[in-house]
């Protein structure tokens, strides 16, 4: 599993804290921006798999797979929240 | 005798280089009711120590219990801030330019107001006879996030107004 670096945790936890209350501590969201980082970690694979089924024969690039991927998550935690 | 405050912020105000400590309007993000516009200092949430120079001439009729007020606020409701003061107080004749602080606080944090944008003073004690009247104090006002264990929360501080307290003659 990577480690998410200080940097990348301090970049997590100011993206998090504008214009919203924050009612945890700097190692609660620390812990929880890790556990995110493990499972998209645990399942890159498996999510790459299932978008080379998808567009077979066509097999995209990794760049591409990671923008599509990027992209569906803003959209979807967007219209979520 | 009887207790004064000098406001501290000015033309002297500086933050440091880490680019974590900046000025920015209230209405960005500490106020929603942008009802009076204004100007705050944002100390982010890092892993390091941040500083805000500063500089004012000691009052005329100093004597002593010296001390810093740091008017401030935030958007977390749990955690603690670690808020500290290094500076020099600075006589007639002596170099300005110093190598060393004369006096570093220490703090082991202080618990954040508990409800979201509530207005919260800190006041850091200063050794009084570090100052004499005329002085020129340099210093920093700093929050240490480096202090891992003790400043906990998870967001800015923004520092509303800091002064300079003391009794005088």
């Amino acid at each position: 599993m990577a480690t998410l670096s200080a940097a990348e945790l301090q970049s997590v936890r100011n993206a998090c804290e504008r214009s919203i209350t924050v009612n945890y501590l700097k190692a609660q969201i620390n812990a929880a921006a890790q556990v995110v980082e493990d499972f998209l970690t645990s399942n890159a694979a498996q999510v790459s798999t299932d978008i080379n089924t998808a567009t077979s024969p066509l097999v995209l690039t990794n760049a591409q797979k990671k923008k599509i991927v990027a992209e569906v998550c803003r959209l979807k935690f967007d219209r979520d929240k | 005798m009887a207790t004064r405050h000098i406001d501290i912020l000015g033309s002297n105000t500086l933050p440091d280089t880490t680019g974590s400590v900046y000025a920015e309007p209230a209405a960005v993000n500490l106020q929603s009711n942008d009802r009076y516009p204004g100007i705050v200092f944002v100390f982010a949430d890092t892993s390091t120590r941040l500083k805000l120079g500063i500089g004012f001439e000691v009052p005329q009729n100093y004597v002593g219990t010296a001390k810093i007020g740091l008017l401030w606020a935030t958007t977390v409701t749990s955690g603690k801030v670690v808020w500290e003061f290094d500076y020099t107080s600075i006589a007639d004749t002596e170099s300005s330019d110093p190598s060393a602080d004369q006096e570093s606080t220490a703090s082991t944090g202080t618990t954040v107001a508990g409800t979201a944008r509530l207005l919260k003073v800190t006041e850091i004690s200063l050794t009084s006879a570090n100052l004499a009247a005329g002085d020129w104090v340099e210093g920093v006002i700093v929050r240490d996030g480096a202090d891992t264990s003790n400043d906990t929360a998870a967001a800015s501080a923004y520092l509303i107004g800091a002064y300079f307290s003391y009794s005088d003659v």
